[in-house]
């Protein structure tokens, strides 16, 4: 899946970042943290945004090598924040079972995409095998 | 950037630094592995104050240097866990299977009644 840059409407900011290495991991978390305060988003929903992509790049470094992240500040109607992560990795084979508390392929511990969701407001997850992966998820200000 | 531990009296201390990465934390857990045994400490306080986000690896990690401490004998208490970063981590599904205190002073309690407690059952 290549990353073109779509403007959406409503869509005030977007900055996009490859994920490529576990550093990126921590460069995407810091700059969803700082889209997130921008936004207007306080310290507790800062740390759970941060948390879920960080979560979510590491998927992509885990299971699939390399993707890329787009942090989007979404203006009204709701405002908040919107981030996809994409990448071109072997997809998953059977989502509900990957969804699923306490299930990992590898030695994770399974609380990665299942967390993710109960943290953010909006979680969608689509894959397709031997394609790749696409996760939007959102969260609104309140 | 390198998570310094030290030694004081009989207590190891380790202060986790924001942003590690995977290999700093692996590293982290290298030698703080290899000072427990060499200094065989009555305990480990780990701050983690400047920690701004516990994922499932860096709770995986702590989880296991917990293990491997107290392999050794001992028990590892983490202090100044910001309550945000806490609670993200519980609402994940993950649990940290250490003992949290806000400050050095509960730490060194805890520490101390699990070392008589042990002392005890030892005989
Ligand atoms: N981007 C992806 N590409 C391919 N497979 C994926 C991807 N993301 C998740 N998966 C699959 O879904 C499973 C569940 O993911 P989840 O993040 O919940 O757990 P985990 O990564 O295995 O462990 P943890 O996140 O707790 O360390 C993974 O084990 C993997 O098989
Ligand atoms: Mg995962």
């Amino acid at each position: 899946m290549k990353g073109e840059k779509v403007q959406h409407q409503g869509v005030a900011d977007v900055v996009s970042l490859r994920v490529t290495s576990e550093k990126d991991i921590i460069k995407a978390r810091e700059c969803a943290r700082q889209v997130a305060f921008k936004i207007g988003f306080d310290s507790k929903d800062r740390t759970l945004i941060a948390t879920a992509v960080s979560e979510i790049c590491r998927n992509v470094i885990e299971h699939a090598e390399r993707g890329e992240i787009m942090i989007e500040s979404l203006q009204d109607d709701p405002c908040g924040i919107r981030i996809i992560v994409r990448d071109d990795g072997l997809g998953i084979e059977n989502i509900d079972r990957a969804m699923r508390d306490g299930f990992s392929s590898g030695d994770g511990m399974g609380f990665g995409l299942p967390g993710t969701k109960r943290i953010m407001d909006k979680f969608k997850i689509s894959s397709e095998r031997g394609k790749g992966t696409e996760v939007i998820m959102a969260k609104w200000l309140q | 950037m390198q998570v310094p531990i030290w030694k004081e009296g009989e207590y190891l201390f380790a202060s986790l630094l924001t942003g590690l990465s995977d290999v700093e934390f692996l590293h982290f857990y290298d030698n703080l592995i290899h000072q427990v045994t060499v200094h065989k400490p009555k305990g480990v306080i780990v701050d983690a104050s400047y920690v701004d986000i516990l994922d499932s690896y860096a709770t995986r990690m702590l989880n296991e240097m917990a293990v491997g401490v107290k392999k050794e004998g001992g028990m590892i208490v983490v202090i100044g866990l910001r309550s945000d970063v806490f609670s993200a981590m519980n609402q994940l599904g993950l649990n940290l299977k250490i003992e949290s205190v806000p400050t050095v002073k509960e730490a060194l309690t805890k520490l101390n009644h699990q070392y008589d407690d042990t002392m005890k059952s030892n005989g």
